[in-house]
């Protein structure tokens, strides 16, 4: 592998993991110091600066101050975590299942997924296994691992990609606060990314 | 390949980059821990059944029986080993698995920054445990007592466990308690002054009925279990006549239905009285031997009723009266069931104890298929256990302080020396349910903490500072019984807990853990426990014995359900009734100690004010039951907006065409919503259904006044609420 591969994979696992990171709600307490960091970061991976969605983000991103730090929280409470009606659901099944209903053969097929790579969601049955935080984590699994490219590439191909779109546009719908809107457009353009590039190596396969 | 070496570690390695410089470790939030290393043996297809039993306040109170495939409930029907439910669940019933697994749910404990203002943050289970306990023991210091805590909990969820709830609050101290029920009061009253307390008869036994009055009944909506009785009965030949202001569901199902004017329904029943009397139809030996006061209430009766003033009163013509009286006094047996809507006026209780002794003159009483049946609590005697550890030694205070759960806002804005600080409300939306909303909100102001329990978001829920997410019946252990039928129904816990939910009873363990933990001895309720075994110490000698079980996990074996011996399944067969005198009581001191005339004596209607002239009635909803169900997407799938029943002839005099936007006001409020052109409803009378509505900021309460019904306190501690008596103007908004 080259070393643009190798960098171009480091960003990929990078992205995975700060947005895996996000949704399980590991960056609500950040400083603005530390979103900074965060920006730079993103700034740095050209995957994203170059795509339409990313400099969105990373736009937005730059305009973070207290006051949208305070809101923050509360504003991915009211998309992703509750107590009222999710307005943007984190769960797959809530986008894929014909009644939006969780545990669904939707959540089946992708706990299918994890327990034929020898995983499970820890206590399974309590939480849907099809929350983006585990699918996210699932993929930074697979990731690692060269042999793994083609389960990743299915497992995206059949999963995330299929529904990542109408999650991000729930979140745009109804985003109060330009810290998920960021991530709304980060998750997107990185997505979209994604999806072009398990394109490109079904083209170099065939 | 299984990686059993999988850690987090190995998912953030080659990334120091941004997971170290944020210092994000994998405890750096409240997120579930991941995945882990498979279990070896877990494969998918496994397939369960649990029984489960539906803990709603609704008389049917379902056996259910649940298909649980790879930990998840996949279906779910009515156990056809209960008799009453019949294998089959009911519109709302059916709803359960998007009950259970709505991506809405409440899923973790949170706390609002600002009451009201949809700021929300995730708090564990712990911290909520902490915030409570501390302001419980800050309370206390400062009151010298747990007085100014006040719990409102009531009937959303009817599982024996559920008074865990109420057993935790004793277990601080003496607290402030939401009494009554808005339910029953006045009805229960007037049958406990008639027979000593209200028991009806096995629903089941309408298949033995000769001749069915549903008053003001409407099962076909409230009670579908029911109505497969009463169908059969039909079916075999016994004639069913609805009386209702409304033209009902069940009404449409009738072989006669009879309009009556709301309020009037005892001057119909004393109007058929008098024509029994007239006529010799009544039961001269019943009377004589299993009554007192026969010869006053005949004496009352003969010098102040005529059938022509009933027919002028109630708008029933006399004819009509005249033949429904000889009907229901040849039908041996004849049925009445009286419905809990009838009462909710400020005659109630008495249009009840007039229609009892219809059912008494008659000899009706006592006998299988009759009865005058309206609800009953013969099946109830549990331990409750969870109730029974009482306050810790030197609690301030001498005995739990009561309110009006009926005028609770008003009346926790009243309560003074010491006044209420902190409320706790489970199995209830009171925002959503009670009179005078806005007044229930002034009162949740005056709070320096509430907390409530529940498992969707409500408008209670909107106005609290900490949520705690609960289990639903599927999630937890259980045991429920009927204020209708005669059938015990097993709660197996059919799957895991989702999210961070917990039963009330967990909840009391955990919050007596914390109070402990804080200030030893603080709290008296045991800290730890197995709910099964929690389950099995509700049961004594003599419900087990009434249902013929060991225990509930014989009952669970034995089917999940269990019906009571059928000594008990026929209302008053033994004749001897609870009053003082042992006897059917037309004549009641016991009345006279709580203010009421001794008789059934015919009581006048809430006359409607001038400028409010019309009648505004807020019957159940046929997919939900009370402020539950209904906010299901799958039931607002079919009705997702409350609106107003007008009479078309009302509504042309007002100018109102369908699906106009009317106005609805009174001196407590207004509200605006579509019209309904329909003549279900008479012109003088206008219906919003009753419920909560998502994403509508009223209820059918708004212009519902405090007013009080005419009895209550003799059964239920506090009278009822007139909500039927609720009079408006409607314009054209």
């Amino acid at each position: 592998m080259t070393e643009n591969c190798n960098d171009k994979q480091q960003d990929r696992f990078e992205l995975y993991q700060l947005l895996w990171h996000y949704y399980r709600g590991d960056l609500l307490n950040l400083t603005v110091r530390e979103w900074a960091t965060v920006t730079a970061f993103l700034s740095s991976k050209p995957t994203l600066s170059q795509n339409d969605w990313g400099a969105k983000a990373i736009n937005l991103l730059e305009t973070i101050n207290n006051q949208s730090l305070e809101t923050f929280p509360f504003d991915f409470n009211r998309l992703f975590v509750g107590p009222n009606k999710l307005l943007a659901s984190p769960y797959e099944s809530s986008y894929r299942n014909t009644e939006g209903t969780v545990m669904q053969t939707e959540t089946l097929k992708v706990r299918n997924f994890y327990y034929h790579e020898g995983l499970q969601v820890d206590r399974e049955g309590q939480h849907p296994d099809d929350h983006l935080q585990f699918e996210l984590e699932f993929i930074l699994h697979l990731i690692q691992l060269a042999e793994k490219k083609e389960i990743l590439r299915l497992f995206l191909h059949n999963h995330l990609l299929k529904w990542y779109e109408a999650h991000c546009r729930r979140i745009e719908e109804h985003s109060q606060n330009v810290m998920t809107l960021a991530f709304a457009y980060l998750l997107r353009g990185f997505l979209q990314k994604e999806t072009m590039l398990l394109k490109e190596e079904e083209a170099a396969l065939c | 390949m299984l990686k059993e070496s999988i850690t987090r570690r190995n998912f953030i390695k080659g990334s120091a980059s941004l997971t170290a410089l944020l210092g994000l470790g994998a405890a750096s939030s409240q997120a579930p821990k991941g995945l882990v290393p498979k279990a070896a043996a877990k494969t998918n297809g496994k397939v369960q059944q649990f029984y489960n039993a539906c803990p709603r306040n609704c008389y049917d109170t379902c056996s259910i029986l649940t298909t649980v495939e790879d930990g998840r409930i996949t279906f779910i029907t009515g156990n056809e080993n209960n008799t009453y439910t019949k294998g089959r669940l009911c519109v709302k019933g059916n709803t359960y698995p998007r009950v259970v697994y709505s991506p809405d749910r409440i899923k973790y404990p949170m706390r609002q920054k600002g009451r009201g203002s949809g700021n929300w943050e995730r708090i564990s289970w712990g911290e909520a445990y902490t915030i409570i306990s501390k302001k419980i023991l800050e309370i206390k210091k400062e009151y010298g007592s747990t007085l100014p805590i006040c719990l409102n909990k009531y009937s959303g969820n009817f599982n024996i466990l559920n008074y865990a709830t109420e057993g935790m609050m004793s277990s601080i101290g003496y607290t402030t308690r939401a009494q009554g029920t808005p339910c029953d009061p006045a009805g229960s009253d007037a049958q406990g002054f008639d027979m000593g307390v209200a028991y009806n008869s096995d629903p089941e036994h309408f298949l033995d009925a000769d001749y069915i009055i549903l008053w003001g009944a409407n099962p076909a909506w409230t009670s579908a279990h029911s109505m497969y009785f009463i169908e059969q009965a039909k079916e075999r030949g016994t004639k069913l006549v609805v009386i209702d202001p409304l033209i009902t569901q069940t009404a449409s199902k009738a072989d006669e239905y009879i309009q009556i004017k709301a309020s009037t329904d005892g001057a119909l029943a004393l109007g058929m009285i008098r024509y029994i009397f007239d006529h010799q139809l009544f039961d001269k030996n019943w009377v004589a031997e299993n009554s007192i006061g026969f010869s006053e209430f005949f004496a009352y009766v003969n010098k102040n009723i005529t059938v022509e003033w009933a027919a002028e009163k109630t708008g029933v013509p006399q004819a009509v009266i005249e033949r429904l009286a000889r009907e229901y006094a040849t039908a041996k047996p004849a049925n009445i069931w009286i419905g809990f809507g009838m009462q909710r006026h400020v005659n109630g209780g008495a249009m009840v104890r007039a229609i009892d002794a219809l059912a008494a003159i008659t000899g009706n009483i006592g006998k299988r298929g009759g009865g005058v049946n309206y609800i009953g609590g013969e099946t109830w005697g549990f331990n409750y256990h969870t109730m029974s550890f009482g306050a810790p030694e030197g609690s301030g205070g001498e005995a739990d302080r009561m309110v009006n759960m009926n005028n609770f806002g008003a009346q926790v804005l009243a309560a003074d020396e010491p006044p209420i600080k902190m409320m706790w409300i489970a199995c209830r939306n009171p925002i959503a349910q009670d009179p005078e909303p806005n007044v229930v909100k002034k009162a949740f102001d005056q709070m320096d903490l509430v907390v409530t329990a529940d498992l969707y978001m409500t408008q209670t829920v909107e106005y609290s500072d900490i949520v705690l997410p609960v289990t639903t019946p599927f999630e937890s252990v259980g045991i429920n019984v009927s204020y209708w039928h005669y059938w015990m129904n097993v709660n197996e816990q059919a799957i895991k807990p989702l999210y961070e939910a917990k039963s009330d009873l967990e909840i009391a363990m955990g919050l007596s853990k914390k109070l402990n933990e804080l200030a030893p001895g603080s709290c008296t309720f045991p800290t730890s426990g197995n709910p099964k075994e929690w389950v099995e110490k509700e049961l004594n000698d003599e419900i087990k014995e009434l249902f013929n079980i060991e225990s509930w996990e014989d009952l669970r074996k034995k089917g999940g359900t269990a019906k009571a011996n059928e000594k008990i399944t026929v209302a008053w067969e033994d004749l001897k009734f609870r009053t003082p005198s042992g006897k059917y009581e037309f004549y009641s001191k016991k009345a006279v100690e709580y203010g009421h005339h001794p008789l059934p004596v015919f009581t006048e209607e809430y006359k409607a004010p001038k400028e409010y002239p019309i009648r505004c009635m807020s019957p159940h909803w046929k997919f939900g039951i009370h402020s539950q169900f209904q906010h299901q997407d799958w039931l607002m799938a079919i009705q997702d907006h409350p609106y107003l029943e007008i009479n078309p002839e009302l509504a042309r005099k007002k100018g109102i065409q369908n699906n106009d936007i009317v106005k609805i006001i009174n001196e407590t409020g207004y509200m605006t919503l579509p019209a309904k052109l329909t003549k279900m409803v008479p012109p003088d009378t206008v219906v919003m259904y009753e419920g909560w509505w998502k994403g509508v900021n009223y209820t059918e309460n708004i212009t519902v006044k405090a007013l009080a019904e005419d009895m209550g306190e003799y059964q239920k501690g506090q009278r009822g609420i007139a909500f039927h008596d609720n009079f408006v103007n409607i314009e054209k908004a």
